[in-house]
């Protein structure tokens, strides 16, 4: 739906000898790999947010840097003074990015599904494809900024009822995440650790576990990292374990150079996805030499065969 | 000497004096709100904005205008 004339894009598909392969070699790298949620179709698997940059001129560098196609924003109260100022919508490139409204700082279903509602008729307005898609937070503790999962499921379930695409922010808790996705959300959003802590994955088995119930039935049912996460590392980690997506604010937009970092996470996301794709080596716990174990000029030692042990 | 009367409304959860009889989109031109990024919620329901201008306001109603702020 975007970018289609974006050179860093690949548009002919696999390599002849692997139809249906998503990766585009001769290209350099450059992978169509799309990502699928609901009705929405994203070419960057790296969605930002707007909050907590220095200035409005900043985060729109961030979002070239990364080459995102979606970001989100939330909902509040209009200024009623001053609403003659910088409008955060003045910086951000709405040919080529769709909006996603989230329901931040809500603590209720029915305070999430108001705010929901008032989003997409914002967007409506603005004509924004996001206008019927929604990225639910429902908060249940101001200190750790971790999930209600009672009323995440409620709002879950209202606002599908009412045929928004529900993007839901849950924890990493495996049944949690089931709910959500059995209740019919368009995808389900594991925080890596609490938001804006920069901790990480603080429990990647979880995450591992999330992605293995949450794509046994359909493995392109888009699970998304959405919280905590502080480095191109961490980036890189959510994507070899399989996830669909990241969403970052706080790791780019409170870091030192935020446009550089913006660079790096977007690279990370491609080397993570990259390399889930092209499938890792097992885990041994003895060498293996790449080299030819024959013609060496001294006489080789004999070794024991030893059993190669894959990481799952 | 004529002087607008005036009803008081909540807007954006505080009480405050507005010209009566206005309509949605009254209110909003009369709060210099001129760009498309907002919605209204009347006693909490939308409002959609081709219905601005033909609903009016009444005293005690309660009135949220919202746009889009930077968010995660």
């Amino acid at each position: 739906m975007h970018g289609n004339g974006d050179p860093r894009i690949a548009h002919d598909v696999g390599s002849g000898d692997e139809p249906g392969k998503s990766i585009d070699y001769a290209a350099g790298g450059a992978m169509v790999d799309p990502l699928r949620i609901g009705s929405h179709t994203l070419e960057s698997r790296l969605i930002l947010g707007t909050g907590r940059y220095r200035s409005f001129s900043e985060m729109q560098r961030c979002h070239e840097a990364a080459g995102v196609d979606c970001v989100t924003v939330a909902v509040r109260r209009e200024k009623l003074h001053d609403s003659q100022g910088n409008n955060i919508l003045d910086f951000i490139n709405r040919e080529r990015i769709t909006l996603l409204p989230n329901t931040a700082g809500c603590y209720d279903a029915a305070t999430a599904v108001r705010v929901a509602r008032m989003g997409r008729e914002i967007l409506r307005g603005l004509d924004n494809p996001g206008a019927n898609w929604v990225k639910l937070e429902v908060i249940g503790d101001s200190r750790t900024l971790l999930p209600d999962p009672v009323e995440t499921l409620e709002a879950t379930r209202q606002l599908v009822a009412d045929e928004f695409e529900v993007l839901v922010y849950t924890n990493d808790d495996p049944v949690m995440a089931s709910r959500l996705r059995d209740a019919g959300a368009a995808a389900v959003m594991p925080g890596g650790s609490p938001i804006g802590s920069g901790q990480g994955i603080a429990n990647p088995l979880n995450l591992q576990i999330i992605l293995e119930q949450l794509k046994a039935s359909d493995e392109d049912f888009p699970v998304i990292v959405d919280a905590g996460l502080g480095t191109p590392g961490d980036v890189v980690r959510a994507f070899e374990l399989g996830a669909d997506g990241v969403l970052l604010n706080t790791a780019v937009a409170r870091c030192d150079d935020p446009p550089l970092m913006a660079r790096a996470m977007a690279a990370a996301a491609f080397a993570g996805r990259a390399g889930f794709h092209a499938g890792r080596i097992g885990i041994s716990r003895y060498g293996s030499a790449s080299s030819p174990e024959y013609g060496v000029i001294a006489e080789s030692r004999p070794k024991p065969e030893i059993p190669h042990v894959r990481p799952d | 000497m004529t002087q607008t009367q005036q009803i008081e409304v909540r807007l954006n959860g505080d009480i405050q004096a507005i010209p009566s009889a206005l309509t949605i989109a009254g209110l909003l031109r009369d709060r210099g709100i001129l760009h498309p990024a907002v919605a209204v919620e009347l006693n909490g329901v939308i409002i959609p904005a081709a219905l601005r201008e033909e609903t009016t306001i009444s005293p005690g109603d309660a009135i949220e205008i919202v746009t889009l702020a930077g968010g995660g």
